[in-house]
Formats: structure tokens, C-alpha cells, sequence
């Protein structure tokens, strides 16, 4: 029988994309890019999971495929930046670019802690974008009004 | 139907309910989308300024965004261009998150990840700065970059 294509080393995974091997603590695959997680193939575990319910009863799984995708927030920080909510969008595009860089190497708990911070930074550009606005239409409305008032 | 104790359930259609979040913003942006396309923020005083201009009297990168949109929905590619060339490159990349987004929700998976090297962002990064620099120095090649 043919063992050339098992790998040998436990903690070798590949790109469930286009096949390529890629390194345990990669966050994305280095030849088509995908963030690496979802449904990674691990040969050796995947025969030892299917072959019985002991897994059930033991610890939890420290392998979780869905927790290497952390989202940058890039394009809601790009959004927040054009339309104009003052350089905070420009502070969470630096975030996004931090997150991707612990991600390609391995961070994942501080490429969460990043993701967190762009995500706020994007949610307090658009609140402040927002109380921008709300405050044009009150203007609106209150020279409407004068206009109104002075004309009738 | 008897009514059960406790809060109520509120079940939505099925495409709604894998929906309602892209639907929210459908809803919320379609009539500004309208009202970009019919009046033209550049004479119209229906359009907020841009707090950082009003501010500084300096443009930031976001400046000529909403008349540049109305350029575009009017179909004037070059006319957007001049007025926010980092807006009309990033739509995009926008709506392909957007669609990723919509995939999401709909199927459980993501669209494939783009510009996943962190360099790609270091470089938008350093493209947004130059750009915010660049439109503010009133010299003839280069203000063309101001809105």
C-alpha cells in the first residue's frame, strides 16, 4: 500500500482549497490565501475522532476549525473613513491590518483582542457620522422653521 | 392560538429571517441612494458638510465621497475620480463584502477571504495618508486629487 501522501508529522494540515500544505499555526494558506479553518483536514485526528464516542465524554476539543477566521473589520473601517467620521476610520484600518498580521502568525487570542478593538473603533466613527447627520437634519428642520415663520 | 407565557416569539419568513440584517440596511440606505442620485450634493444643501473640513479647512479622505456617488449613480466614472479616486477604488472591495456577507447568512460560509497579507492593508494604509496629504497641497498635477 501507498503511504506516500500520509504525513507524518501530527500537526500538518492542508488548505482544504487547493490542497496545500501549510504550517499548524498559519492563519491563512500561502498559496491561494484562504483563512485557514474552515474544515482544515487533519488526517491523524480524523481517524481517531470517527472511531468511537470516547471524544464525547473527554475534554473538550482544543482544535476548533471556525476559531482561526477573525474578522478585520476592514471594510467597515474603510466605510467609516470616505464617509468622512474623522481619522478614527483610519486608527481601525490600522487595527484591521493587525489582526491579519497575529492571525499569519499564530496570535489568535491577540488577533481577537485586535478584532475587538476595530470593532469598536468602527462602531464609534459611525456613531459619531451619525450624531453628524442628526444634527444636519435638526438644522434643517430649524431653518425650515425660520424660513417658514419669517415668510408666512 | 393560545399565547404563551413569557416573551413572545417572533419567527420571520425563512429568507427574512437568514436576512433581516442586509434587509435593515437595504431599507435604511435606499432612500439616500435616491436622493443621491436625483440631487447633486455639490449644490444642494440637503447633504451635511463634512465635519473635519468645516473644522480644519483641511480635506480629509472622505472628502467628495457623496458627490462623487452621485457622479457615479449618474454614470460619470472620470467626474467621481477627480472628485474621491480612494472611494470609487474601494466600492469594490465593499460590495464584495457585502456579498460576502449576504453568502453568510445565507449558507453558513464565507466568501474567499481577499488582501488576507497583512501588507495589502499596511499598503492601503500608507495610500489613504498620502492621498489625505497629497489633496491638500493646492499645486495644479496633484490637485486633482482635491474634491
Amino acid at each position: 500500500m501507498s503511504t506516500e501522501q500520509q504525513p507524518s508529522d501530527p500537526s500538518t494540515r492542508f488548505c482544504r482549497d487547493c490542497g496545500e500544505r501549510v504550517q499548524a499555526e498559519a492563519g491563512f494558506c500561502s498559496r491561494c490565501g484562504r483563512a485557514i479553518g474552515e474544515g482544515q483536514d487533519r488526517p491523524a485526528d480524523a481517524a481517531e475522532t470517527t472511531t468511537g464516542s470516547q471524544h464525547q465524554a473527554g475534554p473538550p476539543f482544543t482544535y476548533n476549525p471556525v476559531q482561526t477566521y477573525v474578522n478585520n473589520y476592514l471594510a467597515q473601517a474603510i466605510l467609516v473613513t470616505i464617509f468622512c467620521c474623522l481619522p478614527l476610520g483610519i486608527v481601525a484600518i490600522v487595527f484591521a491590518a493587525q489582526v491579519n498580521g497575529k492571525l499569519a502568525s499564530g496570535d489568535y487570542a491577540g488577533a481577537v483582542s485586535t478584532s475587538n478593538t476595530a470593532k469598536l473603533l468602527c462602531w464609534i466613527s459611525f456613531g459619531i457620522g451619525l450624531a453628524v447627520i442628526v444634527l444636519w437634519i435638526g438644522v434643517l428642520c430649524v431653518g425650515l422653521a425660520v424660513a417658514g415663520w419669517a415668510g408666512g | 392560538m393560545k399565547e404563551i407565557a413569557g416573551a413572545p416569539q417572533w419567527v420571520l419568513p425563512g429568507w427574512l429571517h437568514n436576512h433581516w440584517k442586509p434587509a435593515m440596511l437595504a431599507l435604511a440606505l435606499s432612500p439616500c441612494v435616491a436622493a443621491l442620485v436625483v440631487r447633486d450634493p455639490a449644490d444642494s444643501g440637503l447633504f451635511p458638510p463634512c465635519p473635519f473640513l468645516t473644522l480644519t479647512g483641511l480635506q480629509c479622505p472622505g472628502c467628495g465621497t457623496l458627490r462623487g456617488l452621485h457622479q457615479l449613480l449618474n454614470g460619470h466614472l472620470i467626474a467621481a475620480l477627480g472628485l474621491n479616486i480612494v472611494m470609487v477604488l474601494a466600492l469594490p472591495f465593499i460590495a464584495y463584502s457585502f456579498l460576502s456577507m449576504l453568502a453568510l447568512n445565507g449558507t453558513g460560509r464565507r466568501l474567499p477571504t481577499v488582501f488576507v497579507h497583512p501588507a495589502w492593508i499596511w499598503l492601503l494604509l500608507g495610500g489613504i495618508i498620502l492621498f489625505w496629504v497629497l489633496r491638500n497641497i493646492p499645486v495644479y498635477p496633484i490637485s486633482w486629487l482635491a474634491a
